[in-house]
């Protein structure tokens, strides 16, 4: 059980390490931070000023050696753009939005997803399958951008009911957290319902139906939790992919998450927080399947015996 | 363990997995019913842009200074009509010589922090400000500057390098914004980057990244307190989303209106919409080092072929104004002599013809996108325009970071898009920044050199009589228009969209300042 552990953590560390190496070469061979700060009234002596200031007229081995000592104790420089302020600080403002827009985005598409998949997969071929099948295919293709646009037209622009876009009251949450959970439901929903599907087809469910158990103890007590490896594993992707932030849905709401953070550092060059935002993102991403894989120890007593 | 426990704790595991989710989605549906809004005066404007850091002599782009001139002030401004200049914090000014100009301050002013405005303050603020140290972005517009005396607590000489006609169009810049010394001299740099504290008739209250920046108005204000109390200035990048923050009311004001949501602003009902000619030029530059470009005739060509108005008029709704060259008409050094080139395609056509090309001739025409509204657009009609008349542009789409960097390696043929804005409103940093032979732009972008020209272009910027110098400056556009170094383009419009609740009307330098705005149904 230790060493399990033990060895996870160390692939963990080895696979952020791999993460801040790809990052520092690929941000420093894309191109020139110092042009796009500059409004383009700028001359050639106001760049060159720019550069020496910003270390980044010093050879690329000498920066990385900096960065790597900086990196390991979460000191990435300061901000390009942001003049003056650490870069870390950039990323860690921005987390508790991106906090809130993934737990929202949850809360009602995780529930809502083990309801309909659940549903249709006990009423395969009903219209009610259909219904959510349908719904699922829709959730999944509409491009959020789009989805987000109406939403504001309708809720904001036609109904007055909600904020077009922002941040800071509760209400601001609702529009993007709908967003951005249509297609996590969509997902969950259909990769719920293929797996109960499965499960109901399983020896120990006729058996148990054979006992005379009510087909609703059926579903919830034997089904759900046989199914609930499988689908842990999705959710443990999906929040890592939640807490890297959603830059469209960000962008489209005007929502101070890292996503937008991580696009607008990249537009800008701004290497120390993008930088700063891939090291973070791969700590949360790495750090949550962590905890899935131990979880799975409590869930699955097998994965404990490998 | 055994089963039943095991059982047990992983329905522990996965309740304890679902609270956690819960729990934190829950702080977003407390303490909800902000719903209705009340009847303070409170502005609220969408901006495309996030501000990004408030340090005035490091200020970054038109949003910033957009911003912060309602909480900084310099010795003087620029009057609404831009024909004069109005006292800010100095009162009266008057030339010692021709490298000399003296200010006399405005008394009893006091910074938002307490902190006394007196002629320690402006040489404190001009020479932080010209400390290449500070990083302001464009410095060599200000280097001319030598140094300010103090000359009493009350009066300050402003002493520059050599003779400046325009001294005083260079002081109404942004970056030499007058600053309090001890905050500035005392605080952290994230500090200085985060809480400004001017002079102006706005107070900062607070301000998170990608987040609203508030500011409520300063009720000691020297000019007396303005009418709006609070002002939350919002950035909203995607620009459907502003358009619709305005219809809904969530915003009030939003500048950089596409053209093509004029329509639904003005008929909302609640909306409308002002337009007023803006201050920044768009204009193609050309290579005058390779062929085809390096022949005058083509280069004239090009611009008699290019058919700006058509393009003007059917890509951007006519939001825009043809320029003779690279000035607006109401720069210090204009006179009303240069008018735009004709569309002439026959006369292009010939030119082509007299230049060794009467099949018509190729090239890379460079795109950037992004940069002003629809300016990809515009790009795509005017390659169309100009293979009509033989002029055929193999267009290339680049992004802005690669298109600076290769101009600047001098790396750019053919024909490339490029933006000026002039922000003293003055005709030599147009012209001489652009077009002297030792600028970056006519040396190593296009290889364009005159003797002729640079001989104006050094008479007028030293020129201290006004008549004199607008007619060098005259006689610099006649050079320019026959020379044709760029195809040259237009003055874009400034559209705006506005709640009906406020009255405001937009400046012609893009300055929005607050504290010219009232409620519909405020006095004035």
């Amino acid at each position: 059980m230790l060493t399990y552990i033990l060895s996870r953590l160390l692939q963990s560390v080895l696979v952020i390490l791999g993460v801040l190496l790809l990052v520092f070469f690929i941000v420093n061979l894309t191109g020139d931070p110092v042009r796009i700060m500059l409004p383009p009234e700028a001359n050639q002596e106001d760049v060159e000023r720019l550069r020496v200031q910003m270390g980044l007229d010093r050879p690329l081995p000498e920066q990385f050696v900096r960065f790597l000592g900086g990196a390991m104790h979460g000191d990435f420089g300061e901000s390009l753009r942001y003049r003056g302020q650490p870069a870390l600080r950039q990323v860690t403002q921005r987390f508790p939005a991106t906090l809130q827009l993934a737990g929202a985005t949850l809360f009602w598409s995780l529930p809502a997803a083990l309801l309909l998949g659940t549903i249709a997969a006990v009423r395969r071929n009903s219209a009610l399958d259909n219904l959510a099948i349908v719904s699922a295919l829709l959730g999944q293709s509409l491009p959020s951008f789009w989805l987000g646009l109406m939403l504001i037209l309708t809720f904001a622009v036609q109904l007055g009911l909600l904020p077009s876009s922002g941040y800071g009251e509760p209400r601001h949450v609702i529009l993007p957290a709908f967003t951005l959970g249509a297609f996590f439901m969509a997902r969950n929903t259909r990769l719920i319902r293929s797996g109960m599907i499965e499960v109901l087809e399983q020896d120990y469910i006729r058996t148990a139906r054979a006992k005379g158990v009510r087909e609703r103890l059926v579903v919830v007590r034997h089904a759900i939790k046989n199914m609930a490896i499988p689908v842990v594993t999705i959710i443990g992707l999906d929040i890592g992919q939640l807490l890297g932030g959603a830059v469209v849905t960000e962008t489209v709401f005007a929502w101070p998450g890292i996503g937008r953070l991580a696009i607008d550092s990249i537009l800008n060059r701004d290497f120390p927080v993008l930088e700063a935002d891939v090291f973070f993102i791969a700590l949360a991403f790495v750090g949550i399947n962590l905890l899935i894989d131990v979880g799975y120890t409590w869930l699955d007593p097998r994965v404990r015996v490998r | 363990m055994t089963a039943r426990s095991m059982r047990f704790s992983r329905r522990q595991a996965l309740k304890a997995a679902a609270v956690t989710a819960g729990a934190a989605a829950l702080p977003s549906f407390t303490g909800c019913g902000m719903f209705g809004k009340s009847e303070e005066s409170k502005v609220v404007m969408g901006y495309g842009l996030s501000l990004v850091q408030l340090d005035p002599h490091r200020n970054e782009n038109m949003v910033h200074e957009s911003v912060l001139r309602n909480m900084y002030e310099c010795l003087i401004t620029f009057s609404r009509d831009l024909k004069k200049f109005d006292p800010q914090l100095a009162t009266e000014w008057k030339r010692l010589d021709d490298k000399t100009t003296q200010f006399k301050l405005r008394p009893n002013v006091k910074f938002h922090n307490g902190e006394p405005f007196d002629a320690e303050a402006v040489k404190f603020s001009i020479h932080r400000m010209l400390d290449p140290k500070t990083g302001a972005p464009l410095l060599s517009t200000y280097t001319i500057i030598d140094h300010v005396d103090v000359i009493d607590s009350m009066t300050v000489n402003i002493v520059t390098k050599t003779p400046d006609p325009a001294i005083l169009p260079r002081l109404t810049g942004f970056h030499t914004i007058i600053v309090p010394p001890k905050y500035f001299s005392t605080a952290s740099k994230e500090d200085l980057a985060t809480k400004p504290i001017g002079t102006g008739p706005y107070k900062f209250v607070s301000w998170a990244k990608d987040q609203d920046l508030v500011m409520e108005a300063n009720k000691d204000y020297w000019g007396g307190a303005p009418k709006i109390q609070k002002v939350v200035v919002k950035g909203i990048p995607e620009t459907q989303t502003r358009v619709s923050a305005l219809l809904a009311g969530d915003v009030d004001i939003i500048p950089a209106v596409p053209p093509d949501d004029m329509d639904r602003i003005s008929k909302s009902g609640k909306t409308r919409i002002a337009s007023i000619p803006g201050n920044r030029i768009v204009f193609f530059a050309l290579d005058c080092r390779s062929k085809p470009f390096d022949n005058k005739l083509v280069r004239q060509a090009v611009n008699y072929g290019a058919n700006l108005d058509q393009i003007i008029k059917t890509v951007l709704g006519g939001n825009g104004t043809r320029v003779g060259t690279v000035l607006n008409p109401w720069y210090a050094g204009y006179e009303a002599v240069v008018q735009p080139m004709p569309y002439d395609p026959e006369k292009a056509k010939a030119l082509l013809k007299q230049a060794g090309y009467p099949n018509g001739v190729e090239f890379t025409f460079y795109g950037t996108q992004g940069r002003v509204s629809k300016d990809k657009e515009v790009i795509e009609a005017l390659v169309g325009e100009l293979a009509k008349v033989g002029l055929k542009g193999n267009l290339k789409w680049l992004d802005w970071g690669t298109a600076f960097s290769q101009a600047s390696a001098g790396k750019l043929d053919g024909i490339w898009f490029r933006s000026w804005g002039n922000f003293m409103h003055d005709a030599d940093l147009s012209l001489f920044t652009n077009f002297h032979s030792t600028s970056m732009y006519a040396k190593v972008w296009q290889g364009y050199t005159n003797p002729k020209l640079d001989q104006l272009l050094e008479a007028s910027r030293v020129e201290m009589d006004p008549a004199k110098r607008a007619a060098l400056c005259t006689e610099i556009q006649k050079i320019l228009q026959d020379d044709c170094p760029y195809l040259w383009g237009y003055a874009i419009q400034d559209i705006y969209g506005i709640n009906n609740r406020i009255k405001w009307e937009p400046r012609t330098d893009e300055k929005i300042l607050y504290s010219e705005m009232t409620l519909a149904d405020q006095k004035a």
